[in-house]
C-alpha cells in the first residue's frame, strides 16, 4: 500500500511519530525536486535513512574525517562484483572501523540525516508500507536495532537549539553595543541579492550600485561593526584599506590569489568563510577562514576539500553561481545548506551569509561564502561586495588575457 | 626496516585485497611488496620459489587450509618464516592446532589495524 501527501499539509515529523505509534514498518519517501531522501521504519523504529545526491554514509565517514576519498574508491573497486559485500562489512574487514564506531557513526549519520529531511518543510512524500528496502545498499546499511522515532526527533531539535546557543552568548554580549542593522535602513536578515532569484527574494533593499559606487563616504553604513571592522574606527581608514584591496587585486595576476585576496576582505567582518571552486557541475571546498575556529578538528582543511554541492543544487552558493550575482542575507534554509553546516558546523538559526561569485570570462570560477556564525553582527555590506566582485572579475579576465598573449608568443 | 617480502594467502579474492590494503597502509609496505596466493597449495608453491619474510594466512581454503600449510611450511620446506594465522575460525582446537603446526600467531577476522600493525612490526623485526 503507497500513501502520498504534499509535506505542506503533513509535516515529516508528524508522520513518522504516527508510524512510530503505530509499530508500522515501511519506507518514507520525501521529495524537494533538488534532494530525495528515504527513511526505513521497521516496527516502528528508524532502521535506515538515505538522501540523494550526498547523503550516503560514505559522505558522512568523509565529512567526520573517518574515510578519505582515495581509501573509499579502493574499498569500492574491492567491493565491485560482490553483492555480498557493502561498505560496512568492506571497513570492518580491513580492520579500518570497529563495529561499535560504525555503529555509532551510522546512528549519528541517519539521526542528522532524519533531521535535515524533517526540515525541509517544502515538498512531497510518499509511504512504501512493507518496503525497507535501500536504493544504495553498497554505501548505506540498516541497523540492526532500529532507532526511537521519538528520541530521533528530539535529539535533532536539540541540535538545533546547541547550534542556536553557540549564537546567542555571543549576541547577549554584544547587544546594547552596536546599533543594529535594521536601524541603519536595513532590515536585519533581509536577503540581498543583486538579483532576484526565487530563494533569494525576501525584504527589499535598496537597489545595489553595480560599479563602484561603494566609493563613496557611505561604505561603513554597510558593515555593522563586527571583527577587524570596528563600529568607532574611522571610515577612512576602512576606504583607504579597501582601495588598497581594489589596488591589490587591479595588480595581481595570480588566478587563486585574487580570490584569496577577496577571501582576505570577507575575513574582515565575517566570522568564517568558505571558498568554492566551481568546476564540472559541483562547487568544491577549496579554503577557509575562521572554520577553523569553531571546530575542534585538526582535519578542518581536509574537511573543507570534501565539501561537494552541485551546481544545480538548492544551495546558496549554488543559486549564486547560477546567478553570477552576490547575495547578503539570512542563510535560505535547505538540504544543502544544511549539508554545508553539517561540515563547517553550527545551525541556520540567526545566522547571516554572504557569497560572492568571481567570474572569468563570463564563467563562475570561485564563490566565497562568509557567515556571521557565533556572533550577531550582521552582513549587510553588498555594495562593496559588488565593486570588489566587479574588480576581482576584471583581474581574473586579466589573467585569462594573459594566459593567451603568453600562449600566441610562444606559438 | 628494509624492503620486505609478505604473502597473504586467502580464496576470497575481496579478503586478500582488504587485507593487502591494511598491509600497505602500515609503513615500509607497498603493494609491491605483496604476493597473493589463492589457497595453501598455490602458497607452498610460491615459497618454494622464493623466500618471504612474513606469511599471513586464512584458514579455511580448499585443495590446502591454512593449518596444513603452516605443517608443510615447517615439516616439508623447513622454512622458518613467521606465519600469521587470521582466521574467523576463533574456536580453541582451530587456536591449539595452529600454534601446535608452527604459526606465530593466531589472529581472529576482523583486526584492527592497531593490531595488524603491533603484529606484523614485531614479526618483521625478528
Amino acid at each position: 500500500m503507497h500513501l502520498n501527501g504534499d509535506l505542506s499539509d503533513f509535516a515529516l515529523a508528524d508522520i513518522l511519530q504516527i508510524l512510530s505509534l503505530g509499530r508500522k514498518t515501511g519506507t518514507l519517501l520525501v521529495e524537494n525536486g533538488s534532494v530525495k531522501g528515504r527513511i526505513v521504519i521497521e516496527e516502528g523504529r528508524i532502521t535506515g535513512a538515505e538522501a540523494q545526491p550526498g547523503g550516503n554514509f560514505a559522505d558522512a565517514l568523509i565529512r567526520r574525517g573517518k574515510l578519505d576519498t582515495g581509501t573509499l574508491a579502493q574499498l569500492r573497486r574491492i567491493g565491485t562484483g560482490c553483492p555480498e559485500w557493502n561498505l560496512k562489512s568492506l571497513l570492518l574487514e580491513s580492520g579500518l572501523l570497529n563495529e561499535r564506531d560504525m555503529e555509532k557513526a551510522a546512528i549519528m549519520h541517519i539521526c542528522t540525516l532524519v533531521a535535515r529531511l524533517v526540515d525541509i518543510g517544502k515538498g512531497s512524500f510518499r509511504l512504501l508500507l512493507n518496503e525497507t528496502a535501500l536504493v544504495n545498499a553498497f554505501d548505506n546499511f540498516k541497523l540492526a536495532e532500529g532507532l526511537d522515532i521519538g528520541e530521533v526527533l528530539l535529539q535533532s531539535a536539540t541540535e538545533s537549539d546547541e547550534a542556536q546557543r553557540l549564537v546567542e552568548p555571543a549576541a547577549k554580549m554584544l547587544s546594547g553595543q552596536f546599533e543594529p542593522a535594521s536601524k541603519k535602513g536595513f532590515a536585519a536578515g533581509a536577503g540581498q541579492n543583486h538579483k532576484s532569484g526565487e530563494n533569494h527574494k525576501e525584504a527589499g533593499r535598496t537597489p545595489a550600485p553595480t560599479n563602484g559606487a561603494a566609493h563613496n563616504g557611505n561604505v561603513s553604513r554597510y558593515v555593522a561593526g563586527n571583527g577587524a571592522a570596528e563600529p568607532n574606527e574611522p571610515n577612512q581608514q576602512r576606504i583607504e584599506r579597501f582601495y588598497a584591496l581594489l589596488a591589490e587585486l587591479s595588480a595581481n595576476s595570480a588566478l587563486m590569489e585574487i580570490s584569496l585576496l577577496v577571501m582576505r576582505y570577507a575575513s574582515e567582518f565575517a566570522a568564517r568563510g568558505v571558498l568554492f571552486g566551481v568546476h564540472e557541475g559541483e562547487l568544491h571546498g577549496i579554503g577557509q577562514f575562521g572554520v577553523d575556529r569553531f571546530m575542534h578538528s585538526h582535519q578542518v582543511d581536509g574537511l573543507i576539500r570534501n565539501i561537494s554541492i552541485p551546481l544545480a543544487s538548492d544551495a546558496l552558493v549554488a543559486c549564486v553561481a547560477r546567478e553570477r550575482s552576490p547575495y547578503v542575507g539570512r542563510l535560505p534554509r535547505s538540504y544543502w545548506d544544511a549539508e554545508m553546516l553539517q561540515a563547517i558546523g553550527g545551525g541556520h538559526d540567526g545566522l547571516q551569509a554572504l557569497a560572492v561569485p568571481l567570474l572569468r570570462n563570463g564563467s563562475v570560477v570561485y564563490v566565497i561564502y562568509a557567515d556571521n556564525f557565533g556572533t550577531s553582527d550582521q552582513l549587510i555590506a553588498l555594495d562593496e561586495l559588488i565593486a570588489l566582485t566587479s574588480v576581482a572579475t576584471l583581474a581574473l579576465d586579466k589573467t585569462l588575457l594573459q594566459q593567451l598573449v603568453v600562449g600566441a608568443e610562444a606559438n | 626496516m628494509g624492503r620486505k617480502s609478505l604473502l597473504v594467502v586467502d580464496d576470497s579474492a575481496t579478503f586478500r585485497q582488504l587485507l593487502c590494503m591494511s598491509l600497505t597502509r602500515l609503513e615500509g609496505i607497498s603493494q609491491s611488496d605483496i604476493t597473493q596466493a589463492c589457497d595453501g597449495a598455490d602458497a607452498l608453491r610460491k615459497m618454494q620459489t622464493r623466500d618471504f619474510d612474513l606469511v599471513l594466512t586464512d584458514v579455511m581454503m580448499p585443495n590446502l587450509n591454512g593449518l596444513e600449510l603452516v605443517h608443510r611450511v615447517r615439516s616439508e620446506l623447513q622454512n622458518k618464516v613467521p606465519i600469521v594465522i587470521i582466521s574467523t575460525k576463533g574456536e580453541e582446537a582451530y587456536v591449539e592446532q595452529g600454534m601446535k603446526n608452527g604459526a606465530n600467531c593466531y589472529l581472529l577476522k576482523p583486526i584492527s589495524l592497531p593490531r595488524l600493525r603491533e603484529v606484523v612490526s614485531g614479526l618483521l623485526a625478528m
